[in-house]
């Protein structure tokens, strides 16, 4: 396996938003034959990590949104591909699962036209809470 | 296997086994009318979350697994009601063309079939059934066959020659249910699809699109009332991801796709 692409996904799988960078300039493909057979996981502490930088503005509401695409459906955009794509396998913490995907979804969605608003402070706080963890100080 | 997992534990999210042939979603004991059977899914009328069911009559088939399903129907919607989508919506070409590579007219009616049911005012998209009936009719007969679909039945609605747009739509009763849809390759797929659902999410379901394409879907309700998102991604046998979109919908129907 490419070891810095290894290294991007392991950073991003974590809850760096900004690490989705370096896999924007991969194809596909390759992300996911160098992720075959690799269980990737997504705990709800990497969640909280994207919840607390958003709150303190480290990163804006639509990288986060960038990676909750990510981590849901297991690749970037592809707007100019026609072919199939494998996805990347990316799970829920199995204890949090629920939650988390709870968390995602709302960050999924940051940008639609309905409930697209970026979460504020309290609403994040609410995140976080939703994860078992405790909100913004 | 390795893993990659965020800060501290470790577990394991399984990958998909080997791939399934595609075949028809069950035995059709109720329409076994052969090709005299159309079913279309307009799904105008399609509305609701379907009732809690009990494991459905397996099939010994490969690809969807119907043992787990809630309900398999078919709809067919009335042409005045599936002009009404189309006028609301856009021209089936027109949201095909949204879904790369997707049949025709698929998405034009399916925009307006979700939704909790007062979102959905009556004339609108996706009116003409009422919350958890589901229609099956024989083409030609005008015969309803059934409303509120038995839990368990399995059915099988062979493709219609005029309609792209056809074959059997299973409804899951809960999101754990949905996850084991299929075996193989395509049950990782929708292990993904469906266990990213939200704890808010309904009406699971999975269509046969046939050649071996499935399309499964969900919906989501939003925080304000009256508005949802549906979620669909389309696979092949391999549970590769053919095509995706989120339809936000509203009281007046499908107000923005992605």
């Amino acid at each position: 396996m490419d070891t810095d692409l290894r290294s991007a996904l392991t950073r991003v799988i974590s809850g760096d938003v900004i690490a989705i960078a370096t896999l924007l300039d991969v194809p596909h493909q390759r992300v996911a034959a160098d992720t075959d057979g690799i269980s990737l996981t997504v705990r709800r502490e990497s969640v909280a990590r994207v919840l607390r930088n958003l709150a303190q503005q480290e990163i804006t509401g639509s990288q986060a949104q960038q990676w909750a695409s990510f981590v849901r459906y297991g690749h970037v955009p592809q707007p100019d591909s026609h072919e199939p794509i494998k996805p990347v396998r990316i799970g829920y913490e199995a204890d949090y699962e629920g939650a988390i995907a709870d968390v995602i979804s709302r960050l999924d969605e940051i940008g639609d036209l309905i409930d697209g608003e970026v979460p504020d402070a309290a609403e994040i706080s609410a995140l976080l809470a939703l994860l078992g963890l405790p909100g913004l100080s | 296997m390795s893993e990659i997992n965020g800060p501290s534990e470790t577990s394991t999210t399984g990958a998909g086994g080997g791939a399934t042939d595609k075949s028809s979603v069950g035995q059709n004991t109720e329409t076994a009318t052969g090709a005299a059977t159309k079913t279309t899914s307009l799904e105008a009328g399609q509305r609701g979350p379907a009732a809690p069911a009990t494991a459905g009559d397996a099939s010994g088939q490969s690809g969807l697994k119907t043992g787990t399903a809630g309900e398999v129907t078919g709809q067919q919607t009335a042409p005045s009601e599936s002009a009404a989508a189309k006028g609301q919506l856009g021209t089936a070409s027109e949201s095909a063309a949204a879904n790369r590579g997707s049949g025709t007219g698929v998405s034009a009616m399916e925009a307006g079939q979700r939704g909790p049911a007062d979102a959905v005012p009556d004339g609108a998209a996706g009116a003409g059934g009422q919350p958890g009936t589901e229609l099956t009719t024989v083409a030609g007969s005008g015969k309803d066959l059934q409303s509120n679909a038995s839990v368990g039945d399995n059915k099988t609605f062979p493709q219609g020659s005029d309609n792209t747009d056809v074959g059997a739509t299973t409804t899951f009763p809960d999101k754990a249910a949905a996850r084991q849809a299929f075996e193989g390759d395509a049950q990782a797929a929708a292990r993904d699809f469906f266990g990213k659902a939200t704890s808010k999410s309904t009406d699971f379901q999975v269509r046969d699109l046939g050649n071996g394409q499935y399309q499964m879907q969900y919906f989501s309700p939003a925080n304000n009332p009256g508005y949802g998102k549906l979620y669909v991604l389309r696979i092949d046998s391999s549970g590769s991801e053919l095509s995706k979109y989120k339809d936000t919908m509203g009281p007046d129907g499908l107000i923005e796709r992605k």
